[in-house]
């Protein structure tokens, strides 16, 4: 195909336009719309109200004031009762301890498998007593991150979240790796890491479990180093199952060389 | 000078004041198909795309009272059209995810286009493109849909993705990648 990509898409988007009867047809669906919103806040707004307001709720201070303490009041209640015992964010909370440690330990396994087999190692990987490594045919400069994967699940909207699934990686940015999680031919992860500025990493994965429960997901974030983060949700017979990513380098200000 | 004539910013501005229905008809004539075009990228289906549409037209109207005209009004018309099409293309796939682990006979396909097609033939090239696009998620979608598709410049669209420059090079830089690959295409410096 010689036509350059930019030029096919553009002509692309062309053919897929409406037809003038077919714009004309959604313009007039829309303006409707939009007439019977004003409409409706006309009525709402028609009749004027002559209840006599109390001198101090006009003053804009007044309002001002009462705006901060309901938020302040929110954001209290919010980060003093709520949040602590919210499932998500003890389950979040727990995989950003756990992921320091076990980041330490595993990028220490890639770093002595790098002493073995030099600059040409891509990729390790630990699913259950699994371990995969991934040797690329070139020698590979880049920054090696680590990343973990999770799923968790509960019943829908009850109780706390259990772990069902976990897997840790390490792999050179902008490697692209495919593997067997749990040595298991019918489960699948693909995965491609780039390392962004300001401490970020673009995580694209797509995951496909048969065991230990049927799941499949393909997910792309940016995600900060160090913090872990719900990337998909699934519903699935009663049960809900969140995907949790973490990524970060093997260590702070430190390479395998250090 | 009649509506037709005056930028964006004077007719947000004259509505703000005078509240004139007329206004907001000539916002619409001025940016739905543009609206469309973005949406139709990422939802690839001709009944959604003119749902979402309709639905971010509506959020941008109901929130040009609230516009400071920080960015160009055409960076906040994308904005709106890309989050509107990113929420929509995110509930769909909640659906198909749930349809597809109770059953996966009554899984929707991925993005098939229910509505009759406009042309008696709808060309091979047009469905190749589609089932790439359909391979691509929304944030490389909305990329490719705002700088290839409607020529926004990389910065803009940065603004209207709300993420990094940075960042949206790069998701422009794999979309592309994996276009041309799904394509068949050389990989060459467009």
């Amino acid at each position: 195909m010689k036509v350059p990509l930019d030029t096919l898409m553009r002509d692309w988007a062309a053919r897929q336009q409406p037809s003038e009867a077919e714009r004309r047809q959604l313009e007039a669906r829309v303006l409707q719309r939009v007439r019977q919103t004003l409409q409706n806040a006309r009525q709402g707004n028609g009749q004027p109200t002559y209840r006599k307001v109390p001198n101090h709720l006009r003053h804009p201070m007044f309002w001002f004031a009462a705006g901060i303490a309901a938020t302040l009041m929110i954001a209290g209640i919010w980060h003093f009762l709520i949040l602590p015992h919210d499932p998500l964010v003890s389950v979040l909370r727990e995989e950003n301890g756990l992921f320091a440690g076990r980041r330490r330990s595993i990028a220490r396994i890639f770093c002595e498998t790098e002493r073995l087999f030099g600059p040409n190692l891509q990729w390790i990987a630990q699913s259950g007593n699994d371990d995969e490594l991934g040797l690329a045919e070139t020698p590979m400069g880049e920054e090696p991150l680590v990343v973990r994967i999770v799923i968790v699940a509960r019943p829908v909207g009850n109780g706390a979240w259990r772990r069902l699934w976990e897997t840790e990686v390490v792999a050179r940015a902008n490697a692209r790796l495919e593997l067997t999680p749990d040595g298991m031919l019918d489960n699948h992860l693909a995965l491609w890491l780039y390392q962004l500025e300001g401490g970020a990493a673009l995580v694209e994965s797509r995951l496909r479990l048969n065991a230990p429960v049927a799941i499949e997901a393909e997910t792309s974030e940016v995600l900060k180093f160090g913090a872990t983060r719900k990337v998909t949700r699934v519903l699935h017979k009663g049960f809900e199952y969140l995907l949790l990513q973490t990524v970060a380098p093997v260590g702070e200000n430190q390479s395998c060389a250090s | 000078m009649n509506d037709s004539e005056r930028t964006d910013m004077e007719l947000i501005t004259e509505y703000r004041s005078s509240g004139d229905p007329r206004i907001l008809e000539e916002l619409v004539k001025r940016h739905l198909g543009h609206v469309r075009e973005v949406v139709y990228s990422m939802v690839l289906n001709a009944a959604d795309a003119d749902d979402v549409a309709q639905e971010a037209m509506l959020r941008i109207l109901s929130g040009i009272k609230t516009f400071r005209g920080n960015a160009a009004f055409s960076t906040w018309r994308y904005r709106v059209s890309v989050n509107t099409a990113t929420s929509f293309l995110r509930k769909r796939k909640r659906l198909q995810a749930r349809l597809s682990e109770l059953d996966p006979a009554e899984a929707l396909p991925a993005n098939v286009d229910h509505t009759p097609p406009r042309m008696a033939e709808v060309s091979e090239l047009d469905q190749r493109i589609t089932i790439a696009m359909e391979k691509l998620p929304p944030e490389q979608r909305a990329a490719i849909a705002l700088v290839t598709i409607q020529g926004l410049n990389e910065k803009d669209a940065a603004i209207a993705c709300r993420c990094t420059f940075a960042t949206l090079r790069w998701r422009l830089h794999r979309a592309r990648q994996r276009l041309k690959r799904e394509l068949g295409m050389q990989e060459s410096n467009d």
